[in-house]
């Protein structure tokens, strides 16, 4: 973008703007991210090129990565003479968060100018602060490192395959980030507090500790809440079940495979609610009596195949709107299971019950979790026990 | 030899010319006051700035201080029009109508907003002070002197500062793809490692590298929040400018400017010496890059033969679009289609300016060979990637990168049959039609 153009003088007083700039409206007024999306929008309409821009709802949101025709890419952005840019890598210490592509931009805000400079993929930026020491969730990098401005964007997104490119994922902060050790670490503190209480628990019966070694391969998923107000911090949803993961619109997405699934919350929640096409069916608001936590029995109509329900839970902590929302999908691939019939081929026989549960445990966490919980499983002390260990188990503090 | 305070230089709105003309003072201040200076001295322009503020009913201190700014306006304008007006097509009375536009009489017309009539008021402190209040102050040497603070700088940098900040200018020039910027989005705009490296080696002044960065690192944490309030204020940052608060509120407090537009004009100079001229021949025409893989000529001829006719498809129709786009311009401005009519017998750019009486960043704006290149290339590209032979490349971005490259590089060569490029020829082929 600068080319000097003060040849015959010392210094330099002016940059020559690239052909490929886009200009909006100077009497308009935008934020950095408005005339970045006004910018990018307006090549899309000019090309006339038909590509999804999302997340359409949230596009301002300056914390989003945006969703260009399935790809998921972050913003950043400088001045127009800045000779580095400062990216939130917040998103890629999530895995399933990180970006796919970093598009940087170059804006002159009160002209309202956007240079797109260029494009980094995942495995680039990986590559150039691999050897760094990252302390803070902000790093800055040469803008020299982003090339091939917009043409290089439509080019990946238009003609390369969503899954070409991989999202970045970091390994640098294990509170947070490194996912394998969160998940050994649930297991080993799981199997500590089930191991030793196993023999107790469920007696000498050989079953008790397969079962004890799948309740601890349970590993619970926390996901960040973000909030938008300057005062609140940052809150989390923990879940044992359902377990959702990110679509390629980066939408949070459960495949439910039984009609009456279990909500299984590790931290409270302020308020929960369960929605079917945009209308709220159910809802609960936690008050200084009830708290929202635990085993949450699913409270409406069975789920029916191709039910479209979306879960709304709202953190303790978190003002109003800082939600998270998770899709729930019945699951095309595998039938969908009536709990109750499946209930009433086990009788009251404890045997089968906990052979069952061991069985579904692996196979079908929430069908495995639905029967341990079930007011229909027999009054057993071992069972009992069971349920009261995993309710204590606060895994996502834990990590 | 000019006199800085008694004559003023105006843009000439009937000969459309820069004029100087001496000015009309009131007998007793010039017997008070010794005007006829052939230099201007800081000290002299802070007693006048002293009795226009204390004065404010008076004409003839700040008419001899609108006087003094004119010729810093003026050569400022003049030096940033001989930078760009050898690649850029603009106008250096156009410039002056936004700046120089101060004539130097004794009152001025202002607009009552109740009656919507013209009243004359004098041209004193206290009038542009109710222009201020207003929002806007006119012409521009008034604003200028009214937001000068003598302890800060000099007048004479001040001035030349707020030219290269003036937003009417600014948008002037963006209209030509020109972007000025001050000293100050500059050093904003800069990292830590540019203020060192443009300092060590451009630097001038007693201070080190320490004292920079530490002032560096708290203009940085201030200016975040200076350029917010005022763009709250004013709803951009143009003009903006340090303050008082702001140089104290810096680490080391500053007493004036003058560090900070050491620093500036070092990056400048940095900037400068990294960055080569642009050479617009160079850099925008035939774009091919040095490992170009000829991907056609090494497949096999079937193949060879199908990607060929799909480019020639996708060129005419993109060429087409873009030529149809700027066909509606073609009545007023005539060297446009002159421009694209050479540009398919095989001119450079540099060529094609002469020939059109324009100069070439009017060309290559005109002419946007690598865009369209680019977008032919891209539209074949996702028709060669549904041939099996090409499937995989949809997985890897540095072999589709190869691809595109390829492919555009194909339309930019000049064909050894026709001496010209694949792209020339469809420009040709449109245009003859």
């Amino acid at each position: 973008m600068i080319k000097n153009s003060s040849q015959n003088n010392d210094y330099l007083e002016g940059i020559e703007i690239s052909n490929e700039a886009i200009f909006l409206d100077p009497e308009k007024q935008f934020s950095i991210r408005e005339l970045i999306i006004e910018s990018l929008k307006k090549i899309i309409k000019e090309k006339k090129l038909k590509l999804s821009l999302g997340p359409e709802l949230d596009l301002l949101n300056i914390k989003r990565p945006i969703i260009l025709n399935k790809f998921d890419i972050q913003l950043v952005s400088s001045g127009m003479l800045a000779d580095e840019v400062e990216i939130d890598i917040e998103n890629c210490k999530e895995k399933g968060k990180g970006p796919q592509l970093f598009l940087a931009a170059q804006v002159e805000e009160d002209l309202n100018i956007v240079f797109f400079k260029g494009l980094l993929t995942s495995q680039e930026f990986i590559k150039i602060i691999k050897k760094r020491d990252i302390k803070s969730n902000k790093i800055s990098i040469p803008i020299s490192n982003f090339n091939g401005g917009i043409d290089k964007l439509l080019r990946y997104i238009r003609l390369l395959d969503t899954k070409s490119i991989p999202r970045v994922e970091l390994d640098i902060n294990p509170k947070v980030v490194n996912w394998d050790l969160i998940t050994r670490k649930i297991k080993l503190s799981v199997t500590a507090a089930l191991g030793t209480a196993g023999l107790i628990i469920f007696g000498p019966n050989i079953l008790q500790p397969k079962l004890v070694a799948n309740l601890s391969s349970l590993t619970p998923k926390d996901y960040e809440v973000k909030s938008f107000t300057r005062s609140s911090t940052k809150n989390s949803v923990c879940l044992l079940t359902p377990i959702a993961y990110k679509n390629d619109n980066n939408e949070l997405v459960a495949k439910i495979n039984i009609d009456k699934p279990i909500i299984y919350l590790l931290k409270p929640l302020n308020e929960l609610s369960i929605s079917i096409d945009k209308n709220i069916v159910w809802k609960k608001i936690a008050s200084s009596t009830e708290k929202i936590n635990g085993p949450i029995y699913w409270p409406i109509k069975p789920i029916k195949t191709k039910d479209k329900y979306k879960l709304l839970l709202r953190p303790q902590g978190s003002p109003f709107g800082s939600n998270l929302v998770i899709n729930l999908e019945t699951d095309q691939n595998i039938p969908l299971t009536n709990i109750d019939n499946f209930i009433d081929t086990l009788g009251d026989n404890k045997r089968k019950w906990i052979k069952a549960i061991n069985k579904k445990i692996k196979s079908n966490r929430n069908l495995g979790i639905s029967l341990l919980f079930s007011k229909k499983a027999p009054d057993t002390k071992e069972l009992e026990k069971a349920k009261l260990q995993l309710d204590k188990l606060n895994a996502c503090e834990s990590i | 030899m000019d006199k800085v305070y008694t004559e003023i230089y105006f843009l000439d709105s009937f000969s459309s010319k820069v004029s100087k003309k001496r000015v009309d003072f009131n007998k007793e201040f010039l017997n008070e006051y010794n005007l006829d200076k052939d230099n201007f001295t800081n000290s002299f322009d802070k007693k006048l700035f002293t009795i226009s503020k204390e004065k404010p009913e008076k004409v003839d201190s700040l008419l001899a201080l609108r006087c003094r700014v004119s010729s810093p306006i003026l050569e400022k304008i003049k030096h940033i029009y001989n930078i760009f007006s050898e690649n850029y097509d603009i106008e250096l009375q156009e410039m002056l109508i936004l700046t120089l536009n101060d004539g130097g009489e004794r009152f001025l017309r202002i607009r009552n907003e109740k009656n919507k009539r013209f009243v004359k008021m004098l041209f004193c402190w206290e009038t542009i002070n109710t222009m201020h209040q207003k929002g806007v102050i006119q012409p521009f040497g008034a604003e200028i002197i009214f937001e000068f603070n003598p302890d800060l700088s000099n007048l004479s940098t001040w001035a030349k500062n707020k030219v290269q900040g003036n937003y009417e200018l600014k948008s002037y020039l963006r209209n030509f793809g020109i972007l000025l910027f001050s000293h100050w989005s500059l050093i904003a705009d800069s990292s830590r490692k540019r203020i060192i490296s443009s300092w060590e080696r451009c630097g001038e002044g007693k201070f080190n590298s320490k004292y920079i960065i530490k002032l560096y690192e708290s203009y940085i944490f201030n200016y975040k929040k200076a350029k917010k309030d005022f763009k709250r204020k004013y709803g951009k940052i143009s003009g903006w400018e340090p303050d008082r608060n702001f140089l104290i509120s810096l680490d080391p407090p500053q007493k004036n400017i003058d560090t900070l537009v050491l620093m500036s004009k070092a990056i400048r100079q940095y900037i400068s010496s990294t960055y080569t001229a642009r050479q617009l021949s160079q850099e925008e025409e035939s774009q091919i890059k040095s490992q170009e893989i000829h991907e056609i000529e090494n497949s096999d001829s079937e193949i060879s033969n199908k990607v060929i006719t799909l480019l020639k498809n996708n060129g005419l129709g993109i060429v087409h679009k873009f030529i149809n786009e700027d066909k509606n311009k073609w009545v007023k401005d005539s060297s446009r289609k002159l421009a694209w009519e050479l540009y398919s017998k095989g001119l450079s750019q540099r060529e094609i300016a002469s020939k059109c009486n324009h100069k070439q960043a009017w060309v290559s704006k005109l002419l946007p060979e690598k865009r369209i290149s680019e977008e032919i290339a891209q539209e074949t590209a996702l028709e060669i990637l549904k041939f099996k032979e090409f499937t995989n490349f949809k997985e890897a971005p540095e072999k589709l990168d190869n691809l595109v490259d390829g492919l555009q590089n194909f339309l930019l060569i000049e064909q050894t049959d026709e001496k010209i490029s694949l792209l020339r020829q469809f420009v040709r082929q449109e245009i003859e039609k």
